[in-house]
């Protein structure tokens, strides 16, 4: 691989690792949700590294080029990021539900209780 | 009888209608609570209710049918109430059936019951295409749990404190009404059809609409068929 292109890569990675840290530092994201990223970087850092890695990787599953290895490879990890945050959604969706309804009871003790001590 | 019966009243939008249905509630029924559930209406329900002084709780974020009768049987469950209702805040339920409705429950013999337009065939039948759809979604509940509902997506239901409580932990989102006779059956729960006469509604729009009746047979058999799955699989365990 062109090593121009090598070190473009390998500054690419650094970058998305220092943004992801700096995000985690500031509270921005949360650590359980940045592991897959954080493990992200790593992979692409090692790749860029080494990139002879990714065509053994790509004939070990019989893809003859590169570009479709990474392609292939890149896409099974979106799959993989997208079904998470899904699943985190439904989660965040479940919880939402709970507060609303618990919010809804309580405003209406609250709304009772104040009534009452008007009357007092 | 001393059973503590709650009413439970989904209202999403009644604004023409949630007077007269309260009203005559407090007026000829007075034996039984009742409980508003307002779901986040867009229109003036919750002046009207508020105004009115009506039992009611609001909800600041808009839930859906499921979310929001839910919620009714959180605060039934909280507030310790043996039976639980669902009547729709729209006129399409009389009243006068709750008793027929919560019979086989103080007696014993049932922990679920549904009101059902379909045994008697009388008063409001709806549309063919509608009856069609729910005969349907009656088979597939048939085939999931072996559960005879011939009203599936009636709104007009009753059940116990022990139900009450596994509804406020576990109700379906959207469209629940056939999802909930599932679940409650695989869970061990008793269901029965009563009889009821149900009115056209007076006011207002249905929650589901022509365009979205694919959609809702398509979701509707699909939630029931996993239900089904899932529960087999705890039983296992």
């Amino acid at each position: 691989m062109n090593i121009v292109l090598q070190i473009f890569f390998i500054i690419s990675v650094l970058f998305f690792l220092m943004m992801t840290i700096h995000y985690l530092t500031k509270h921005k994201l949360n650590l359980k949700y940045s592991l897959t990223w954080l493990g992200a970087c790593a992979v692409m850092l090692i790749l860029s590294i080494f990139p002879s890695l990714v065509e053994k990787i790509g004939l070990l599953v019989g893809i003859k080029t590169v570009t479709s290895t990474v392609f292939v490879f890149a896409g099974m990890f979106m799959l993989i990021i997208i079904f998470t945050l899904t699943m985190i959604v439904s989660h965040m969706n479940n919880r939402i539900y709970k507060l609303t309804q618990s919010l809804a009871i309580l405003e209406k003790r609250v709304r009772e209780l104040e009534n009452k001590n008007d009357r007092n | 009888m001393n059973s503590k019966v709650l009413i439970i009243i989904p209202a999403y939008n009644e604004s023409e209608n949630i007077e007269r249905v309260v009203d005559n509630l407090i007026e000829n029924y007075p034996q039984y609570d009742y409980l508003i559930v307002n779901d986040c209406s867009s229109d003036n329900t919750e002046d009207i209710i508020k105004r009115r002084n009506y039992n009611y709780i609001s909800l600041p974020v808009n839930l859906g049918i499921g979310g929001g009768v839910q919620s009714g049987y959180l605060y039934a469950v909280q507030n310790d109430y043996d039976i639980a209702i669902q009547m729709d805040g729209d006129g399409q339920h009389d009243p006068a059936y709750i008793e027929k409705l919560i019979a086989p429950l103080i007696s014993g013999d049932a922990d679920i019951t549904i009101g059902s337009r379909f045994i008697d065939k009388k008063g409001f039948q709806t549309s063919a295409l509608r009856r069609f759809g729910i005969k349907f979604i009656s088979l597939v509940i048939r085939l999931c749990c072996g559960v005879t509902a011939t009203d599936t997506t009636s709104g007009f239901r009753a059940s116990t404190k022990e139900v009450n409580k596994f509804f406020s932990l576990n109700y379906a989102q959207d469209y629940p009404e056939p999802e909930a006779i599932v679940a409650a059956a695989l869970n061990g729960f008793r269901i029965q059809d009563v009889a009821v006469e149900m009115n056209e509604r007076m006011g207002g729009v249905s929650s589901i609409n022509a365009k979205r009746s694919v959609y809702y047979m398509i979701k509707v058999s699909l939630a029931l068929i996993i239900c089904r799955i899932g529960t087999a699989k705890r039983r296992k365990k």
